[in-house]
Formats: C-alpha cells, sequence, structure tokens
C-alpha cells in the first residue's frame, strides 16, 4: 500500500487531509458481503482536545425498517437477504488498544434508538490539536437490495458508503459554528453527505470475471490463485470512495486535455457512449472556463444497467453514476443532462464540499443552476433537454416547470436541513427553487458577474467546506465591487427573500387603457354668464396611456418592463417592484400596444409568465396552428384505423 | 396477369374518380365534425392565454416548460381535449363506416343514375352488418399485430440484446405486419362487397365469403389491394411529416399549410375508395362469388 501521507497521484495536496483510509477489502457475492479491515486516521484541526470520535456507519440505514431513512422515505428489504448493515468487528487505537468496549451508536439527530447510522468511540486519552488519532478497525458490510444508491441485484454491485468514516470536526468558526464539536449526523431519507478530504489506498478481491470502476486510480491488479483477482486503487483529496463490479461492464476510455476518462456501461446502451463521453467533456470545458479547475487527472462514471438502476444518478467526485435507458431518442437528452448534472457535484460536493445534510441547496441547487446553464448552451439552440420541430423544452425550463407546478412550493424556506423538509418539498427546494433564484440572481447581475461570483467561491473556499453564508458574503463582495450601489449596499435583501423566505414571485400586467384626452367639458362662470362649454372633438387628439402592474406576489425583484406603442416604439422603464401596483401613464399622440414585464427572462423565479404580458390584439396564430394541425391529426387517426 | 393487375387497379381508380363528389362528401362531413369539435378546443386554449402574448412564445413549437405557467387551469382544457379526443375517433370511425355502406353500394350497383340519395341509402341499409365485419375484422388485425410487433419485441426486450438490434428486428417485423395487412382489408371489402352484392345482411355469412373471395386468385388479389394500400401509406407519412416538420408562423402559411392537408386528408378519402372499388372490380371480373 502507498502512504497514506504521500503524493502519488497529485503534485501537491489540494486539502488539509484531515483524514485518510487503508482499506482492505473482500467481496463475498453469495453472501453479499465486503469484509475487511481498515486502517483511518483523523488529525484533530482545533485548538482544543477531543475525546471522542464520531463515524458515519451508513449501511446500517437499510438494517431494518425503524431506521430513520426506512421510516422517512419507502425503502423496504427485498426479502431476509436484502437487509444491509454495518459491523465494526475489532477497533483498536495505534498503541494496540482495545477500543470495541469504548464504542456506541448515538443519535445525535433525533431519538431513534432503532437508527444505527452514527458511532461514537469514546477515546482512552484526549486527542491534542494538531496531533493524529489511528483507529485499526476491521468491518464486515452486507450490501442491501434493492439498490438505494448502494446495494446488489443479482450480480450487479455499486458498493457506496461502505466502511466506517468520521464525520467532520468543525473547530468554532468554521461555517459559522459558535464552538467546538462534530458535524457527524444520521443518515436521512434526503440527506446526503458530508465528510473531510481524504487519502484513500483500498485493495479489493473480487471474482477474477468481474469488471470494476471506483473513484480512484487503478495502481494495480493481481490475479489471485483462488480465481480472484485483487484490485488497487488509490485516490486523493476527494471526499468519498466507492466502487462498483459487475460481469457485463464495458469499458471506453477517453481524454480531456489531462484527465483520463473512464465509462463503464453496458452492451445494450453503447451505442449511447459518445454522446455520454461528449456530455462529460462538455461539463470539462465549461466548468474549467466558468467556474475553475478540474484538479484531478482521472474521472470514472459509470451507466449502470437496468437491474442496477438504483445507483444511477449519484456523485462521488471522481466517480460518479449516470442515469439512462436502452432506448434513449438522440432528441431527448436526458442521459446527458444527469451525466453533466452528476459530473458538476465534483465541483460543488467534491471541491468545495459543502454539508450536504444541513445546507442541500448549496450543493444540488447550485449544481443544477450550473448544470442546466451547461446543457443548454450545448444543446438544442438552448431548448437542450427536448428539440423537436413542434415540440421543445429548454433543462431551464424543465426545472422551471418542477418548482411552478408544486402545489408546496410556498409550505418552506429554501434553507432547512435537508430531512425537515416538509410534505416531499425537498427536491423542489434544494433543486429547482434554489436553481430559479440563481438564474435570477444572474439575470440581476448579468452572467458576466455570476462568473465572478463562482469563480472568486471557487478560488477562495475550494477544499474549505463552505457554508451558505460564506457564499452570500462572496456574493456580496462581487456584486459591489462590479455593480457598485445597484442593489443596495449589499444582495443580502435578495438572499432574505428567496432563501430565508417562503413566498412566490409574481408580477403581472393586468391592463392597458387609451383614453383620449378631452379638452375642457364644464361650467364656465363669466360674471353673470354662466354657460357650459363642450371641447372642439378636432382638439381631441392626445391620448392619455396607461398600463397597469400589480405584484400578486411576495417576493421583490427589480423588473424591467417593456411598453409598445402602436407607431412601433418602444420604452423600456426599470420597476423597483416593491409597491403592489403601478402604473406607467404616457401622454402622446400614440397608443399603448402591448407591454411584457421581463421581456427577456431574466426572473425564472416568477412563477406565472402568462399574466407577464398584456396585448390589446391577441396573435392567435400559435392556437390556430396547433388546431389546425389536431384537426389533420384526427382524420388522420380516424382513416387509420378505418377499414 | 399484370395487366389484369393492373386492369382491376385502373378500373378502380377510375371508378372512385368518378364518384369525387361522394368522396368529396365523405371527406367534407367529417372534416366539419373534427373542425367544429376543434373550434370549441381552440377557445378554450385561447381563454386560456388570456390577453398574454405568451402564446408568440409558441409560434415556434410548443415550449413545454409553459405548462407550469399555465397552472391548475390547464386540467379542465386537458381533460376536455381528451374527451373531445376519443369522441372524435368513435364518432369518425362510425362514420366512415356508413359511408362504406354506400361506396360499396355505389360500386356494386349498374344503375348509371346513382344519386347521392341512394348513397345514403345504401348507407344506412348496411351500417350495422358493415360495422359488425369491421370489429370482426379489426379484432383479427389486433391478433395478428400481436403475434407479429408484440411478442417478438416483449422477448427481445426481456432479452436487452441492445439498442441497434431491437431497430433492426422493430423493421423487420413492421414490414411483415404491413405485408399481411392486405390480406386482412381484402377480407373486409369482399365481405361488404358480397353484402353489397347479394343485398344479404348476415355477418358472419360475409366475412366467410371474404375469407373465399380473398383465396380464389389470392395473388391477383393480392397486389391489386398492396398497391392501393402503399399508396395509402406514402399519403399517410406524408401527413406526418408535415405535421411534425412545419411550423409555419405567418398567417398565410398557416392558412397554405392548412389547405394542404387537407388536400392530402382529401386523397386519402378517394385512395380508400379505390381500394373499396378496386376490389369490387375484382370480385365482378371473374365472378368470384
Amino acid at each position: 500500500m502507498f502512504p497514506l501521507y504521500g503524493q502519488v497521484i497529485l503534485r501537491t495536496p489540494l486539502s488539509p487531509r484531515l483524514t485518510g483510509y487503508d482499506i482492505n477489502a473482500t467481496l463475498v457475492p453469495d453472501k453479499h458481503i465486503v469484509s475487511g479491515s481498515v486502517k483511518a486516521y483523523w488529525i484533530n484541526p482545533s485548538k482544543a482536545d477531543v475525546s471522542e470520535a464520531l463515524l458515519h456507519m451508513y449501511m446500517n440505514a437499510f438494517k431494518s425498517n425503524k431506521t430513520d431513512m426506512c421510516t422517512e422515505g419507502d425503502w423496504s428489504a427485498a426479502g431476509k437477504e436484502g437487509y444491509g448493515w454495518i459491523r465494526i468487528k475489532t477497533i483498536k487505537d495505534k498503541n494496540g488498544t482495545d477500543l470495541l468496549g469504548n464504542i456506541q451508536y448515538v443519535q445525535p439527530d433525533d431519538s431513534n434508538i432503532d437508527d444505527q447510522t452514527v458511532l461514537k468511540v469514546t477515546l482512552p486519552y484526549a486527542v491534542k490539536p494538531g496531533d493524529t488519532l489511528w483507529l485499526d478497525m476491521t468491518f464486515e458490510t452486507k450490501l442491501p437490495s434493492p439498490i438505494r444508491r448502494t446495494g446488489f441485484k443479482d450480480d450487479y454491485y455499486f458498493v457506496g458508503q461502505w466502511f466506517p468514516k468520521f464525520g467532520v470536526y468543525e473547530p468554532a468558526g468554521m461555517r459559522q459554528r459558535p464552538a467546538d464539536g462534530w458535524n457527524c449526523h444520521q443518515f436521512h431519507e434526503n440527506s446526503e453527505f458530508y465528510s473531510n478530504h481524504s487519502v484513500y489506498n483500498v485493495s479489493v478481491t473480487m471474482p477474477a470475471n468481474y469488471v470494476a470502476g471506483s473513484g480512484g486510480k487503478l495502481m494495480s491488479e493481481t490475479k489471485n490463485s483462488d480465481g480472484t483477482k485483487t484490485l488497487t486503487w488509490r485516490a486523493e483529496d476527494i471526499v468519498d470512495f466507492a466502487w462498483t463490479a459487475w460481469p457485463g461492464y464495458k469499458v471506453f476510455t477517453d481524454r480531456w486535455r489531462d484527465v483520463d476518462i473512464t465509462f463503464l456501461t453496458s452492451q445494450p446502451r453503447t451505442d449511447q457512449v459518445e454522446r455520454q463521453i461528449s456530455s462529460l467533456k462538455n461539463a470539462l470545458e465549461y466548468l474549467d472556463k466558468n467556474v475553475g479547475p478540474y484538479p484531478w487527472p482521472h474521472v470514472t462514471f459509470v451507466d449502470p444497467p437496468t437491474i442496477g438502476a438504483g445507483a444511477g444518478g449519484m456523485e462521488y467526485t471522481t466517480l460518479f453514476t449516470s442515469a439512462s435507458g436502452d432506448h434513449v431518442p438522440d432528441e431527448l437528452r436526458m442521459p446527458e443532462m444527469v451525466t453533466i448534472h452528476e459530473f458538476g457535484h465534483a465541483y460543488f460536493m467534491g471541491i468545495m464540499a459543502s454539508n450536504e445534510f444541513e445546507e442541500p441547496w448549496l450543493d444540488e441547487g447550485v449544481n443544477s443552476f450550473w448544470e442546466q446553464r451547461i446543457v443548454d448552451h450545448y444543446y438544442g439552440n438552448g431548448y437542450g433537454l427536448l428539440t423537436l420541430p413542434f415540440i421543445r423544452c429548454s433543462d431551464l425550463g424543465f426545472s422551471r416547470l418542477q418548482y411552478v407546478s408544486d402545489r408546496s412550493r410556498t409550505a418552506a424556506t429554501n434553507d432547512l436541513w435537508s430531512w425537515n423538509y416538509p410534505h416531499g418539498t425537498y427536491g423542489v427546494m434544494s433543486y429547482s427553487k434554489t436553481a430559479m433564484w440563481l438564474h435570477t440572481l444572474q439575470g440581476l447581475t448579468g452572467e458576466e458577474t455570476m462568473d465572478h461570483i463562482f469563480r472568486e467561491y471557487y478560488r477562495r473556499w475550494a477544499f474549505k467546506h463552505p457554508s451558505g453564508k460564506d457564499f452570500i458574503d462572496v456574493v456580496n463582495e462581487v456584486v459591489k465591487k462590479d455593480l457598485g450601489n445597484k442593489y443596495g449596499q449589499d444582495m443580502n435583501w435578495f438572499f432574505d427573500e428567496v432563501l430565508y423566505g417562503s413566498g412566490i414571485c409574481d408580477y403581472s400586467v393586468v391592463g392597458i387603457s387609451n383614453n383620449k384626452t378631452t379638452g375642457y367639458r364644464g361650467v364656465v362662470i363669466e360674471g353673470d354668464s354662466i354657460r357650459i362649454e363642450k371641447p372642439d372633438r378636432k382638439s381631441d387628439t392626445l391620448t392619455c396611456s396607461t398600463v397597469k402592474l400589480e405584484r400578486p406576489g411576495d417576493i421583490v425583484i427589480p423588473v424591467e418592463v417593456l411598453i409598445h406603442f402602436d407607431n412601433g416604439d418602444e420604452v423600456r422603464e426599470q420597476w423597483d417592484g416593491k409597491a403592489r401596483t403601478k402604473d406607467y401613464v404616457f401622454n402622446g399622440i400614440h397608443e399603448v400596444q402591448w407591454a411584457e414585464i421581463d421581456p427577456d427572462n431574466k426572473v425564472p423565479l416568477d412563477v406565472n409568465r402568462v399574466n407577464n404580458s398584456y396585448t390589446l390584439k391577441t396573435n392567435k396564430k400559435a392556437a390556430r396552428r396547433m388546431m389546425d394541425k389536431y384537426v389533420t391529426l384526427m382524420q388522420l387517426m380516424i382513416s387509420t384505423i378505418t377499414l | 396477369m399484370n395487366m389484369k393487375i393492373f386492369s382491376a387497379v385502373t378500373k378502380g381508380a377510375v371508378k372512385s374518380a368518378k364518384s369525387y363528389s361522394l368522396a368529396i362528401t365523405a371527406w367534407l362531413i367529417t372534416l366539419i365534425m373534427i373542425w367544429s369539435a376543434s373550434l370549441i378546443l381552440r377557445a378554450g386554449f385561447n381563454s386560456l392565454l388570456g390577453k398574454s402574448m405568451i402564446s408568440d412564445s409558441l409560434l415556434g413549437g410548443f415550449d413545454l416548460s409553459i405548462l407550469g405557467d399555465l397552472g391548475y387551469r390547464i386540467a379542465p382544457f386537458i381533460s376536455s381535449l381528451t374527451l373531445t379526443t376519443v369522441f372524435l375517433l368513435v364518432f369518425g370511425v362510425l362514420l366512415n363506416v356508413f359511408f362504406a355502406g354506400g361506396f360499396f353500394g355505389r360500386f356494386t350497383s349498374e344503375d348509371p343514375d346513382f344519386m347521392i340519395s341512394d348513397f345514403f341509402k345504401n348507407a344506412a341499409r348496411y351500417f350495422f352488418p358493415y360495422l359488425g365485419v369491421a370489429v370482426v375484422v379489426a379484432v383479427m388485425i389486433l391478433l395478428w399485430g400481436g403475434i407479429v410487433l408484440g411478442l417478438p419485441l416483449i422477448l427481445t426486450g426481456a432479452a436487452s440484446k441492445g439498442t441497434a438490434m431491437m431497430r433492426i428486428l422493430m423493421k423487420i417485423l413492421g414490414v411483415i405486419f404491413i405485408l399481411g395487412m392486405p390480406i386482412l382489408l381484402l377480407v373486409v371489402d369482399n365481405a361488404r362487397t358480397w353484402m353489397a352484392s347479394t343485398g344479404i345482411r348476415r355477418m358472419f355469412r360475409a366475412v366467410g365469403a371474404g375469407f373465399k373471395a380473398t383465396f380464389k386468385k389470392f395473388l391477383k388479389n393480392y397486389i391489386s389491394v398492396f398497391m392501393v394500400m402503399i399508396t395509402s401509406i406514402v399519403l399517410s407519412v406524408l401527413i406526418v411529416c408535415l405535421l411534425k416538420n412545419s411550423v409555419p408562423e405567418k398567417g398565410t402559411m398557416i392558412f397554405l399549410f392548412f389547405i394542404l392537408t387537407q388536400v392530402i386528408a382529401l386523397l386519402k378519402v378517394w385512395v380508400r375508395t379505390w381500394r373499396y372499388a378496386t376490389v369490387t372490380e375484382l370480385v365482378s371480373e371473374k365472378n368470384q362469388y
């Protein structure tokens, strides 16, 4: 094995490497067990002594129907063989002291004693600041079925969250934490993960006919005399190590600059190899240019076969899983979208490594924002997800559709811990709503400033576990620098609305009126003379046009309003969006024909674009064309089924 | 024999062309039915959009993301659309079965003064037996499709042999399915011709007679109907291509697009009557009953 502290893959460490794992394991397929040993270290980054360690034992989430994951969600074991668990058989410190009596399962999030996904190791001595804690463990992991990110189905294995893993020890001040402490949450239905950037030496022995891939760089492959083989991987500065093995994998390789790409897929999907690999290259190119460099020399991705579909759509930094189907038409770019999304996590989960338990929006929502930019940039002339002549959809539009059509979109704020989102709103809040307000932020600041924000965020916080507040601070700093006081002293008002608030954004043009301006009509008293004066009709040449706007939503965003006159003139007004109503009045010889709020679609957070515009002459051509096509289609269908 | 095949097909074409007014009548009545329903749908869709200019964004193609903006109001519209479609399909098929009675009456009649009233009289007379024959043969077509298309695709899909192989298999099976269709079309048309010729409105007897006539001089019958069927398929493919790829934006182009599709729809009606006439011609040439 390579020394954990050494440089094998990268010339210099990317992270402080507060943790490291030396794992030797064996896959026993007939029992669906991975067992072995792990030597793990943790360096105390704080200024205080620490006398206990918390470790994630994620696989115990599949141990019974009473775990948090199972009670919050709908996973249930496929028969007796389907349960999953992990147990530590032996645990010693570097001196050989047996610590088996010092371990107990704890529940930092709730009082569910049936949830054993967090293990506390009470240390016989405190770990001083800067000192290293070594734990020498043997463990046994039983993989679950059906696969929920990790598990097995028949001879297919996706092995994630499979070894005892340190939580993150956060010193006071880190992520605005008031006091030192372990950040080690239980595994919930909707939570993902949070861990230190680590070094991994991993050796796995498996049947020789299995084809395997992992998040590490393959250092050696040894055939054993008993019909097995041992694969040794090394990974540096990644937050998680997962691997997969299946005899049916087909392996394809490629390269982007100095990044080796390995793609594992199944035979029925080999015709999608080109589109999958090219989508990854597009993501590499785009994120490298607009956010920051991809720092590892390798990336492996997997399109699990149908039997392994439960492992699809997940990320492990230098390993990720896409999701596709055996027959996906070229016009529907779901495989590309998933590949780009899951690779994007290498940046926001892998490099930034924010806390996905507590701030899922900072990874999923941010990543969704970038995924939509990338997909719509490279595919379909802006309609990246679906492009047919008669029907289309952008990736941004699809995400927006999910947000605006969710009935519970005001049920919660956007800053909750992942398992606290009520009524199934985790997905729409973490992914879609966040992406929409990030696109809106981009609409306000401009794409150049938005890229500047993310480049600075990357530069300042790569490998340092930023919090949402850290991100907001970067936004405030960059917007101030690029745009001055255009939006006030800072952008906190924006985040108060969209992140810490639960309202919706909706602006509406409710009407347009064009009234002729009449001359004086009324009584004229001159001395004893009282008469009625009527204006000369010929003098009614001026028009008073009023465009009436309203803000039915709660969120206040400055918006543009485009007003079009009958002579072709246009006026673009800036409305601060604060008042509930706003009238724009024009006196002149021309009439207002139509008006539109946010004509350039800079505010995708607006939940109703139908009421964003109002015209006195509706254009019914689209409806007419659709109905004409409908008539012809019905004639065709009737004649086809008629004998 | 080649000349005789073309003779039946050609005479059938002439016969059906001479009855152009009946084809136009059938096409027009169906169009009015569908178009009337679409007017109501169009009004409903326009009321969904109100005075909004969002409809302008639909000119380039339907943007799926608009469904969210339409909110809960879209649900009743979708229900209306679904119900209207089902209604139109059912009534459209019944209408065509009705017209078939008139067409077969015309093509088996020796009366040179066949009036439009005779057309409708025959249509009414043979409606129910023709409907029965159509249902019986439709079941046969479903069975044929299930055996030729469904089973192999299910078995291949389960084996997951790969997209490329699936595509090749689908094409081969599709061709086999199409090659079998003229036989079933011959059965239904011969059955209807038998009923119109003999005046006997017995459904199952007619189907039996249809089978008998189909396999008497089978090759000639098959090739004749196959040629007409291919013409109809070509017109269908043309309509599908137009519907899929044409996205006219200007009012004049939308109107011309509609005219073009209706010309093709009318041609499709005429091709169907051409098939009826061809089969009646085949029967009368050889007194196949």
